[in-house]
């Protein structure tokens, strides 16, 4: 794309240093254990996020630096919560400052009407750099179906799948003809192709291109290799498709694919499928850091992609009915649907319903209810202002940890403060102590920022900022507590205590603790380990109760995708088919005690579906990479999956969305009367069930 | 009879099966039995009677002169041991290392080991303090969360962890079998050093303190401080760092070295994660493991200074980086004297160094 011009009202468009920005940028801090192509330093094209309300045609660039905008549904121009961009400097090497990477030889400018909306302030935050190679050097945006042929059957909805590892070659999603129902798959991290594309980055394969791969190959690894789909040198693509088995492999099957291995029900010639394969490593970085540009700019393809194909068949609908299928998230974060990717996701989704009500964003509730990763604290947990939590660290956790506290909107922040103990035998150089003062207004949220330091080493960063202006939050990032990448600081493994003193906290407000993901997806080898939180209110080996009890200050209650707030987005929970039970681990809506009385908070699950086929059966069985290979996965990624595949079938026989959604299952008698056991219910399973038989 | 029915005549070493890193002869991996091989025992009954009934008959073809003259081995002469049988190497070796070791316990108030070889200071091993073993027992609890990850690889190194080395060096028995002894002979000395430590200082094992330790192995039956297992893989580490370094025929040295140490901190703190040993073990095994890894290269000929370490136990976890950083080590308890001295060459391990130099890929030095 064009560097853009800048109009003559253009004003700045500040970089903003968050407390993540700010660990993942600094070599003192959190740097040399961030994801690879960030710790090995200066890249030529940085992905990029500019939020706080403001229009993607207004950004502009200074030069040398140029930026370049993704395919967006944007067809009317509006300013946008959230623009997912590239900045580049025509394929230099962009200088890095330690601290803010490149952002300070990067200049770029906003103009139209407005500084903000929701008194927001606009500035942009960096991503994870593309890769050299991925780079499109003639990108095209008006290409969207030039290598797309109609298919047998106009398409009656179209299903969408952001996911890793996309066997788009796989015979699961063949027509009875033979031919792909994949209508568009963007790789995001695929090396660029030859010659003009209508994506900047990556490479995107339309139905009569991934026909001819198969026709041309009899080996599906050799297709992919033909394709770019394969290719160690990058590493944020590599082999994975070469593999047995994928997450992506398995949500696609299950949401649009036909296969011995899948039991549903057959899904329709007339059921098109709109695929994004986000970098392979995006679940790599422990942190909610450099994803978001890639996420946002998936949606906006498939949307994109979409109202291309409805544009085909004119005058039918402006847009078809469309299921996107999003078996992704973090789990700290605001959870009340105000973070950047949630204000983002509500803007689009409750635009396109505007045009085409058919039309939703499933996302799973997540899979950490059991994992100790939440706690809250009300005013009755308090002793003379004070609480104290523990946060267990793992020996031998190779990559950041991070715990975030985040404070009611309107919060009273007089006297609140954080101070941080290190495990036994450990003393910090100096008191780790943070109140919500801000010592930084300029560029981005008022914020504050502590390091925490032992023996000299700093192995901490304790920060405030308050969110959008609108919520404080607490932070505390620590490094790994191996040696690891060759540093020569750790963290103390075990037991960190937390204590919070918050003299002002209401008796209908709460303090809400999350910890962000940090394991290891196996083929990664990041080395992460999963910390988790530790309460004083309960035995250590039962911390959390059974899962029907009445919470305590450690709860699953609340613990659910941290980007998956936006009241237009779907959120799906997870049970086991046999016997109708939550799983296990399946992610619950909040719950508060206010004056005597357990109420809902936030968001919940819409419905759930099947994520187990029952207790000696955990899982679902799916698709593996190759054609004809089958996998078993565990998750509420799949019960989304389970619920994009019957809202899209649904759709395609004429029906409403969800109609035929299965009432709750009765409680037991003992609980029937009991209010508690009903809001705790819903919280984990929404509104009833997804009817399915898979198997 | 079998061939291992023959280990009785290595009746000596019959305790070894209740050794920390002995472990029994089943895991004596990568040299099938080295402490049995090649002893030739006896034949079943069938095959002796036969052997009689054939030499009565066949004898008489052999004549009834006396012998004639036969050329006579040279005594105590290396070149004999690749005729030995190789328990009968591994008795020498061990015999050869032992000689040169002493240790001392102070009378009145013991509160502390120290050990020599050849007259060289070793070590000074002091008595963890109650406290510390109580503050220590919270690094055994924290680490019992990796054991679901480690389990396999854990019981898999109850015997001598000889594959975990091979696998870093690329080692097979068909090219590489005095190496293989080589490793094989510095963890039985290395084990026997660490047994007479481990009873000097006698101190329980963690889940003998805190019953919330809960092993996922059987106690060992010899005392915790300090670890059998940090003593060979550092002793082990210590020998193939230097044998790497006189093959010089890995181009890729640097980063093998470096993993054989990753290794050895692997393997020792894998004990911890079992519930069987405190970090503090690991320390102190690293520590007198190094000296022993000298002492064995001192034996081969290598001459290497062997400086007196110091060890005061403090309440620390284990990392190869501070281990080896001696600024860092000595923030940690381990010191180290200013000079050292080197120990006298054996023949047997001269010997057998000797085999397992030109046991390098590609052209051997020098011809040899």
């Amino acid at each position: 794309m064009a560097e853009r011009d800048r109009g003559p009202a253009a004003r700045n468009l500040p970089h903003y240093t968050g407390p993540y920005e700010r660990w993942i940028f600094s070599r003192d801090l959190g740097r040399p254990f961030a994801f690879p192509s960030i710790a090995d330093g200066p890249d030529r094209y940085y992905a990029a996020l500019a939020e706080g309300g403001l229009s993607p045609d207004g950004i502009a660039a200074r030069p040398p630096n140029a930026i370049a905008l993704p395919p967006l549904w944007n067809m009317l121009g509006e300013d946008l919560a959230a623009v997912p961009f590239v900045v580049h400097r025509n394929g230099e090497e962009m200088p890095e400052t330690d601290g803010e990477g490149p952002a300070p030889g990067i200049s770029l400018t906003q103009s139209g009407p407005g500084p903000a909306r929701d008194g927001l302030r606009a500035r942009y935050r960096l991503n994870y750099p593309v890769a050299d190679r991925s780079w499109v050097s003639d990108y095209d945006e008006t290409l969207g179906l030039a290598d797309w042929a109609e298919p047998s059957r106009p398409p009656k909805v179209i299903v969408g799948v952001i996911d890793d590892g996309i066997p788009f070659a796989h015979r699961a999603f063949l027509n009875q003809h033979g031919k792909t129902r994949i209508s568009h798959c963007w790789l995001q991290s695929g090396a660029a192709g030859a010659g003009r594309s209508a994506v900047p980055f990556g490479r995107e394969l339309m139905n009569t291109q991934i026909d001819a791969l198969r026709a041309d190959h009899l080996s599906e690894a050799a297709l992919y290799l033909a394709a770019g789909a394969l290719d160690s040198a990058l590493p944020d693509l590599g082999l994975h498709l070469r593999g047995r088995a994928s997450h992506g492999a398995h949500i696609a099957g299950i949401c649009s694919g036909n296969d011995p291995c899948l039991p549903g029900q057959k899904v329709d010639e007339d059921i098109a499928i709109i695929a994004v394969q986000l970098p392979n490593t995006v679940a790599w970085d422990t942190s909610g850091f450099g994803k978001e540009m890639y996420m946002l700019s998936a949606l906006h393809y498939i949307f994109h992609r979409a109202r291309l194909i409805a544009g085909h068949y004119a005058p039918g609908p402006k847009e078809l009915p469309l299921i996107v299928n999003f078996s992704y998230g973090w789990s700290a974060n605001r959870h009340d649907g105000g973070a950047t990717m949630e204000r983002a996701f509500d803007e689009l989704v409750s635009r396109r319903k505007a045009i085409q009500p058919a039309t939703s964003l499933n996302m799973p509730m997540g899979n950490n209810f059991a994992k100790r990763m939440h706690a809250q604290i009300t005013r009755d947990d308090l002793v003379d202002d004070r609480q104290e939590i523990g946060w267990w660290l793992s020996p031998d956790d190779m990559t950041s940890s991070y715990l975030e506290i985040w404070l009611p909107q309107g919060f009273n922040t007089k006297g609140f403060r954080v101070t941080v103990t290190p495990p036994p035998g450990f003393a910090t150089d100096g008191p780790a102590v943070i109140e919500l003062r801000p010592g930084q207004h300029e560029g981005g949220d008022p914020r504050d920022f502590a390091d925490v330091a032992i023996g000299g080493d700093i192995v901490g960063q304790l920060s405030v900022d308050r969110h959008f202006r609108e919520r404080w939050r607490v932070m505390l990032a620590l490094i790994p507590t191996s040696y690891a990448h060759g540093a020569r600081r750790r963290s103390p493994a075990g037991e960190w205590r937390i204590q919070i003193e918050a003299p002002f906290l209401r008796a209908d407000e709460a303090v809400n603790i999350w910890l962000q993901r940090d394991d290891d997806p196996g083929v990664l080898r990041s080395g992460g380990r999963q910390s988790h939180l530790i309460a004083p209110d309960r035995p250590r080996a039962d911390q959390q109760g059974q899962d029907d009890d009445e919470p305590g200050m450690l709860r699953g209650y609340g613990l659910f995708n941290g980007i998956s707030s936006a009241p237009s987005v779907t959120r799906v929970a997870g049970f086991d088919q046999h016997s109708a039970i939550p799983s296990r681990y399946s992610g619950a809506g909040g719950v508060q005690r206010i004056n005597g009385k357990v109420v809902a908070w936030g968001a919940s699950p819409a419905f759930a579906a099947a994520a187990d086929q029952g207790q000696f059966r955990p899982g679902l069985p799916s698709i593996g990479l190759i054609s004809g290979s089958g996998v078993r996965l565990q998750g509420t990624s799949a019960a989304t999956a389970i619920a994009t595949r019957w809202m899209a079938a649904n759709i395609a026989e004429g029906r409403g969305m969800t109609d035929g959604l299965k009432p709750l299952p009765p409680l037991p008698e003992e609980k029937k009367d009991r209010p508690v056991s009903i809001v705790l219910q819903r919280a984990r399973l929404g509104q009833g069930l997804v009817p399915t038989d898979w198997g | 009879m079998s061939a291992s029915g023959g280990f009785g005549g290595f009746g000596g070493f019959g305790g070894f099966g209740g050794f920390g890193g002995f472990g029994g002869l089943a895991n004596f991996t990568g040299l099938g039995g080295f402490l049995g091989q090649g002893d030739t025992g006896s034949y079943d009954a069938a095959t002796t009677m036969g052997l009689l009934t054939t030499s009565e008959a066949l004898g008489h073809l052999a004549g009834i002169a006396p012998p004639p003259a036969s050329d006579v081995l040279q005594m105590n002469d290396p070149a004999n041991m690749s005729g030995w049988a190789v328990w009968v190497r591994g008795s020498l070796y061990l015999s050869e290392f032992m000689r040169g070791l002493a240790w001392q316990v102070p009378g009145a108030a013991p509160d502390r080991v120290s050990l020599s070889f050849d007259g060289a200071p070793l070590a000074v091993l002091h008595r963890p303090s109650s406290q510390v073993i109580e503050d220590q027992c919270r690094y055994v609890r924290d680490y019992a969360a990796l054991r679901e990850e480690r389990g396999t690889e854990i019981v898999s190194q109850l015997g001598f962890p000889t594959p975990y080395f091979a696998m870093l060096l690329g080692l097979h028995s068909g090219q590489h079998k005095h190496t293989f002894e080589l490793i094989t002979a510095t963890q039985v000395v290395a084990a026997h050093v660490a047994m007479v430590a481990k009873a000097a200082l006698a101190v329980r094992r963690p889940d003998q303190i805190d019953a919330r330790v809960q092993p996922m192995l059987p106690t060992p039956g010899h005392p915790a401080f300090p670890s059998a297992h940090a003593t060979e893989a550092y002793a082990v580490a210590t020998v193939l760092d230097h044998l790497v370094k006189s093959w010089g025929s890995l181009a890729d040295e640097a980063a093998r070295r470096a993993l054989i140490y990753g290794l050895a901190e692997r393997v020792a703190v894998n004990r911890t994660v079992a519930g069987v040993h405190y970090p503090i073990d690991s320390w102190c095994g690293a520590t007198l493991g190094s000296a022993v890894g000298k002492a064995v290269l001192n034996r081969c000929g290598q001459q290497t200074a062997i400086r007196e370490a110091t060890y005061i136990a403090a309440d620390h976890d284990f990392f190869h980086l501070d281990f080896s950083d001696e600024a860092r080590a000595a923030e940690r308890g381990l010191t180290y004297a200013a000079e050292g001295e080197a120990a006298d060459a054996g023949p047997a391990f001269g010997w057998l160094w000797s085999r397992a130099v030109a046991e390098r890929q590609g052209p051997a030095p020098q011809g040899g």
